[in-house]
Formats: structure tokens, C-alpha cells, sequence
């Protein structure tokens, strides 16, 4: 009996999974949706590419920049947001415009998405894209032509990976690079093209606001002989980093700590103890200095022009230090005018220092890449 | 050295003036200070620029571009930006005041905007030209006959014995023509379409004229650069976009269509200079078809749309300058590129209405 019971309680949930999911003979209400309803003049034979065989589709796209939201220099990731245009024509999907009673039919989003499903589309995408955590959001309008021109608008948020050159850092130029690509169900048959790439029209607001807006560049990389192989377009946004948040957060206030440094010149020259504190403060403040702006940066094997500048820096204590060092040997030995003309020449020669030090390791990183 | 060296003392002297903490110092305190100070300064930002931002014809971005990039270099304390979004929308955006002035062959619907509320000034004649993908072929004659036989799906092969007859010395290959045409509201659709509507009655009474028409068969392209593409990329197509563009794209053959007078005239600077002057460039009708027998068909004039009044003297200042350089030096500048300055005499006329445009 119990065994009947727990047979009988197995199939109908049997029953009712299949239900559900649609499996049972004559259940149609999971059809889900029919292109029928949008676009009756489309047929099943839709997703052979548009062209003769041997013959490639042109696919045109328009690149539209609407801003670049961040520049991650540390990950050497950037997020851009943008609107790409892109237009083929299939003439299978012409259609009377005096019947329909309009020259286009449009469709957005999710309708939009399950039209495409049911016919070829070059399917173009950006094939440097980082896929994180956060969710996707676009906007998708689908236009059909009544000459079967198809257009596909697409406008969003995308995060790419770029290669940060920071020889140059904190007066860098950087180049972030969005790489367009197609792979259709027969790839060598797209010939993908660029129209247009433009940024949006006041360029001083579409870039965070430590960086300036320089330009924007296409280059298309020629097919390899590979059957397959897509055609990738490359669009370079060029941006310049704003520098001066770098000269007046980090380097005034350096400079005026190693004018601090250069105060033990016209302390007494016995008091070595006080002249070595101050030059030992200053140099941790230096290091602290330099260990926020690294949290900044990604990890390089050179060395750039602001930690140049912080080398140049660092040594000026150091040099105080050692000079303090000097001057109190001299006295100790009783030599009190040479104390004095030490301490003199290092009151003049402490700025120009810093300079001869930034020019000699400026010249050695340069001669060494 | 002398002078140099009394100026910069004249300038401490001003300076020390200015500022009374520095009249105590000695002279080296005082320079070390100002040229600080002079650093700081030069690290500020020079005053925001006005920018002023555009939209229009496909048919002469080159042109416009051109000037834009000449404009800015000159004028530093203004940016002008233009998006060639086609004539429609782009005087779309215009009445609609999303951008501060416009390019195009159509005129603007006097529902959208009132007449008195712009200024439609002419700043460029030109040509459109059928133009067509045939290897090894560059220049063919097309009656009128022929051309609308063409666009309306009557003549669908190059082989076509009618083709043959008015070119009898060249080998049209046996291929499909693929007609191709301007799937935006165009200005360049306007005209061509306009011209087959003149040309052709029952082309006239069945699709008619308009920056968007019902064409009867064809590929669809959004903009000029797409549909010169797609031209390039099909064997066998032929369409229409303007002269410049057509000439410098090296695998495209140009149609020269038969004139009102029956006559073959290749459309040139000259032909175009000719139908001006015949019709004037207030009748854009009969500019599409002069009477001349010298005179090449398909002559148009495009317009600047600007605004009688900006929001801020700036603006309207960039503006007028930009018109007045419009009208003068970018006169030299369309000649390189194919397009035709304006009569000289409607030059003047129109540069003195421009200081109208105020705030």
C-alpha cells in the first residue's frame, strides 16, 4: 500500500514538472515568443548570412563616445560609456512599406534582442571587454528598413583593459583602446567597417576630471590568412593626464619640505643630534610621501619622471644629513672656518642640487630603456 | 639687453606698488616673489571657451569640417563642433534648439519654427552625381529616360541595350545593377529625388519627392559615408552623393546625365557656375534642372541655418565671426574640394544681414 502510495505521489510530480516545462502533448502555453507577432513577413530561413556564398555582408558601424567614466590606473582597466550604430542590409527582410504602413519597424530591448535571435546579425562586439561583477545594462533599438536595411543601436557601459606607458607619469598621455570584432555563424563572411568614431561634443566633461580629452583614432587590423580570423577595429581615445594635481599635492609640498631639510645649514654645527632629527623627519615624510602616490600606480619595472622627481628628492636630506656629519667632524677637529664654508656652500648649492640630481637620474633612466 | 633690463624694472616698480609687503624687500626678494607669483598665474586655467555645436548635411561635411578645423585654430576662445547627422536631422535638432546652428538643402517646415525666428543664409553651391561601380569603367552617359528607368527597377542589367545606345564604345559587363540610395532624411534624397519628380511625371505621381521617399527598390544606407561604402563593397551599384566625394573615391565611375537641352555636360566647377548664374540661387528647382545647354543637371545650393539670437553675447559674437569666415575665406577653401562659392554679389548682401544676430 505504502509502496503504491509513493509510486503514485512520484509520477504525478512526474506530471507536474513536465507540465510545467511544457513537455506534455497539446500544452502550448510556454510557445514563448513568436516572431510572428512582430514581423510576420520573416521567414525561418533567416540565419544564413545575407550575401552569396564566397561573398562577404558589409557591416558599418558608427562609434558614438558618451564619456569615459573611469580610469583605473592601478588595475589598468577604464569604463567607458558608448553608442555604436551598426547597419548591414538583408534584403530578405524588405518589405511593402504601403502594407506594414510604415518605412521601418523598430524594436527595443528585450523585443529587440528576441528578433535577432531569429535571423543572421553580425553579432559585433568589443573584443577587449572585462567582464566583472556589476550588472550589464544597454539600451538596444532594432530598425528594420523597408529596403531591409537593418540598424542595431546599442548604448553601454563597458569596461576594458588597457596597458598603462607611465615613463612620462604624472604628465603621461595615455591611449585607451576599445577593439571591435565580428564573429558570425560563418565569420568570413563580414566585412566589418568603420563610419564614424566620434566623441561627444563637449569634450571637457567626458573624461574624469584628472585627465583631458586629446583626441579619438581608428585603426582596422588587416585579416591573417586564417579562414575565420574577423576583422578588428581598433578605436583609440587618447587623454592627457592633468598634471598639475601631481605638482601641487605632491611636489610643492616636497619642495617645501626639503627647503625644511635645508634649515640645519644655519643651525649651530655642534648640535648634530638636532641636524640629523630634522633631516631623518624629513626623509620619512618623504617615504610617506611616496608610499601613498605607489598605492596609485601600478606596479612598473621603471622608474617614471615623478619618481625621479622623489629620488632627487629623497637625496637632498640624505645629503643634509651626511653634510651635517661633515660639519661636525670639522669642528670637532677644531676646524671652525672650514665648518662654516661647508655649511655656506651647502646654503647656496642645496637648490640647484635638487636639480643636478633630477637632470643625472632623469638622463640615466632615459639612456637606460 | 638695456631695455630689457629697464622693463623689468619697471615692472617691479609697478608691482611693488601693487602689492605694499614688497616695497621693503630687498630687490632680488621682491623679483624671486614676482616670478613665483607670475608661475602660479601661468598655471591657471585661461578663461572656459564657447563652444558651439552644429549638425547637418552629409553632402558637404568635408567642407564644413575643413573650415571648422581652420576656424578653431584661428579663434582659440571658441570650439565649434559639427556631426554630420544628415540635412533632416539635423534641421530637426535645429528647430527643436538642440544645436546652435545647422548645414542643409531642405528647408525647415514652418510649423517647427517660425520664419523670423533664423537666419537661412546660402553658403556653398554644389553638384550631386550619379555615381556607379563598374571596373575599368569610369565615366558613362545616362539619359534622363535611362536614369529613371534605373531607379525604378525597369532597367535592372548593365547589359541593357538602352545603356548601349547612348555608349556604344563601351563593354558594359552582364551584371545585376543594385540601386543603393539614402535610407535617412537627406538633403541629397531631396534633391535626386526632386530631379527624377521633374524629369519624369509618373515617377513624380507615383513616388514623388522628399528627404525620405518610398523607394521602389534598392539597399538602404544611413548617411553619405555608408552609402559610398556600400557602393565601393557591390559590384554592379549605382547611386547618387555629391561631386567631391565621388571624384575622389578611386573605384567609382561617374554618370554624366543628360541636361534639359539633350546635351551630355560632365558636371564640373564650371557647369555648375553656369547654372548658377543662369538661374540664380534662389531657385532651387530650376537650379536641379537648368535651361542652359552648358548647364549640368543636379546643381544645388546648401544653406546655414543660424539663430536670430543666442543666449549669450559670446556665442552670438563666435557666430557671426564664423559666418563672416564662412563667407569670405571658406569661399577659397570649398574651391580645393570641389564645391562652388556663392555669387559674389549675394555674398555681400548676405554678410551685412548677419549683424542682425544678437542676443
Amino acid at each position: 500500500m505504502m509502496k503504491a502510495a509513493r509510486s503514485a505521489f512520484f509520477y504525478l510530480c512526474l506530471w507536474i514538472f513536465a507540465t510545467v516545462s511544457g513537455q506534455v502533448e497539446g500544452d502550448q502555453s510556454n510557445e514563448g515568443f513568436s516572431i510572428d507577432r512582430f514581423a510576420p513577413w520573416m521567414s525561418e530561413e533567416l540565419f544564413m548570412p545575407p550575401a552569396e556564398p564566397g561573398e562577404s555582408v558589409l557591416v558599418m558601424v558608427d562609434f558614438y563616445l558618451v564619456a569615459v567614466t573611469d580610469i583605473d590606473l592601478t588595475s589598468q582597466r577604464f569604463t567607458v560609456i558608448t553608442s555604436r550604430v551598426i547597419q548591414w542590409n538583408d534584403q530578405r527582410l524588405a518589405f511593402d512599406p504601403e502594407k506594414v504602413g510604415r518605412g521601418s519597424v523598430e524594436f527595443t530591448n528585450q523585443a529587440a534582442l528576441e528578433v535577432l535571435r531569429a535571423m543572421w546579425n553580425p553579432t559585433v562586439s568589443i573584443a577587449n571587454r572585462y567582464y566583472d561583477n556589476s550588472p550589464l545594462f544597454a539600451d538596444i533599438l532594432l530598425t528594420i528598413y523597408h529596403s531591409g536595411l537593418v540598424t542595431y543601436e546599442i548604448e553601454d557601459s563597458v569596461s576594458a583593459s588597457y596597458t598603462a606607458d607611465l615613463h612620462h607619469f604624472p604628465f603621461d598621455s595615455q591611449t585607451l583602446t576599445l577593439t571591435l570584432s565580428t564573429f558570425g555563424r560563418l565569420q568570413e563572411s563580414i566585412d566589418l567597417e568603420l563610419l564614424s568614431a566620434i566623441p561627444a561634443s563637449d569634450t571637457n566633461k567626458i573624461v574624469p576630471s584628472n585627465y583631458m580629452f586629446t583626441g579619438m583614432t581608428s585603426d582596422k587590423l588587416s585579416r591573417t590568412l586564417m579562414l575565420g580570423s574577423p576583422d578588428y577595429i581598433n578605436i583609440n581615445i587618447k587623454v592627457d593626464r592633468r598634471g598639475r594635481y601631481y605638482v601641487w599635492r605632491h611636489m610643492l609640498p616636497l619642495i617645501v619640505l626639503a627647503m625644511i631639510s635645508s634649515t640645519v645649514f644655519w643651525m649651530t654645527g655642534t648640535a648634530l643630534h638636532d641636524r640629523l632629527k630634522i633631516t631623518a623627519i624629513s626623509m620619512l615624510t618623504i617615504v610617506t610621501f611616496m608610499l601613498f602616490l605607489n598605492r596609485e600606480l601600478p606596479r612598473v619595472p621603471y622608474l617614471t619622471v615623478m619618481g625621479c622627481f622623489y629620488v632627487s628628492i629623497f637625496l637632498l636630506p640624505l645629503c643634509a644629513a651626511i653634510q651635517s656629519m661633515v660639519v661636525d667632524s670639522a669642528l670637532k677637529k677644531g676646524n671652525r672656518e672650514r665648518a662654516e664654508m661647508v655649511d655656506r656652500i651647502a646654503r647656496i648649492a642645496f637648490a640647484p642640487m635638487l636639480v643636478l640630481f633630477f637632470i643625472t637620474i632623469f638622463y640615466l633612466r632615459t639612456f637606460s630603456r | 639687453m638695456r631695455r630689457n633690463h629697464s622693463r623689468a624694472r619697471l615692472v617691479e616698480r609697478i608691482c611693488a606698488r601693487l602689492v605694499p609687503p614688497l616695497r621693503g624687500w630687498p630687490a632680488f626678494r621682491r623679483r624671486f616673489s614676482l616670478s613665483v607669483a607670475l608661475i602660479a598665474l601661468s598655471a591657471c586655467d585661461p578663461g572656459p571657451q564657447t563652444q558651439l555645436v552644429g549638425a547637418g548635411a552629409t553632402f558637404l561635411s568635408p567642407l564644413v569640417d575643413a573650415w571648422i578645423d581652420q576656424f578653431n585654430e584661428d579663434h582659440p576662445k571658441s570650439a565649434f563642433l559639427f556631426s554630420a547627422t544628415g540635412s533632416g536631422l539635423g534641421i530637426d535638432l535645429f528647430a527643436s534648439d538642440a544645436v546652435d546652428f545647422a548645414f542643409s538643402e531642405l528647408p525647415i517646415d514652418a510649423k517647427n519654427m517660425p520664419r523670423d525666428s533664423y537666419f537661412r543664409v546660402p553658403v556653398i553651391a554644389g553638384c550631386l552625381v550619379v555615381t556607379f561601380n563598374l571596373d575599368g569603367i569610369d565615366e558613362i552617359n545616362l539619359s534622363r529616360a535611362d536614369l529613371v528607368a534605373i531607379f525604378s527597377g525597369e532597367i535592372t542589367n548593365w547589359s541593357d541595350p538602352r545603356l548601349r545606345s547612348d555608349n556604344p564604345a563601351i563593354d558594359f559587363p552582364d551584371l545585376p545593377i543594385s540601386v543603393v540610395h539614402r535610407e535617412d532624411p537627406s538633403g541629397s534624397s531631396y534633391n535626386f529625388s526632386s530631379f527624377l519628380s521633374l524629369i519624369s511625371p509618373e515617377w513624380r505621381d507615383s513616388i514623388g519627392a522628399g528627404s525620405t521617399v518610398y523607394w521602389p527598390l534598392g539597399r538602404g544606407a544611413l548617411g553619405t559615408n555608408a552609402l559610398l561604402k556600400e557602393l565601393d563593397h557591390l559590384h554592379g551599384a549605382i547611386s547618387y552623393a555629391d561631386l567631391g566625394r565621388a571624384e575622389s573615391a578611386p573605384s567609382l565611375g561617374i554618370a554624366i546625365i543628360e541636361n534639359k537641352s539633350g546635351n551630355f555636360v560632365r558636371q564640373s566647377e564650371a557647369s555648375i557656375k553656369t547654372a548658377l548664374e543662369v538661374v540664380g540661387p534662389f531657385n532651387p528647382a530650376h537650379l536641379l534642372d537648368p535651361s542652359d545647354p552648358e548647364a549640368s543637371p543636379l546643381s544645388l545650393i546648401s544653406y546655414m541655418y543660424l539663430h536670430r539670437s543666442y543666449a549669450t553675447e559670446a556665442k552670438a559674437t563666435a557666430m557671426i565671426a564664423f559666418a563672416e569666415y564662412i563667407l569670405s575665406e571658406g569661399q577659397r577653401q570649398a574651391e580645393s574640394l570641389e564645391y562652388v562659392p556663392i555669387p559674389e554679389s549675394l555674398r555681400l548682401g548676405v554678410m551685412s544681414a548677419l549683424a542682425e544676430i544678437g542676443l
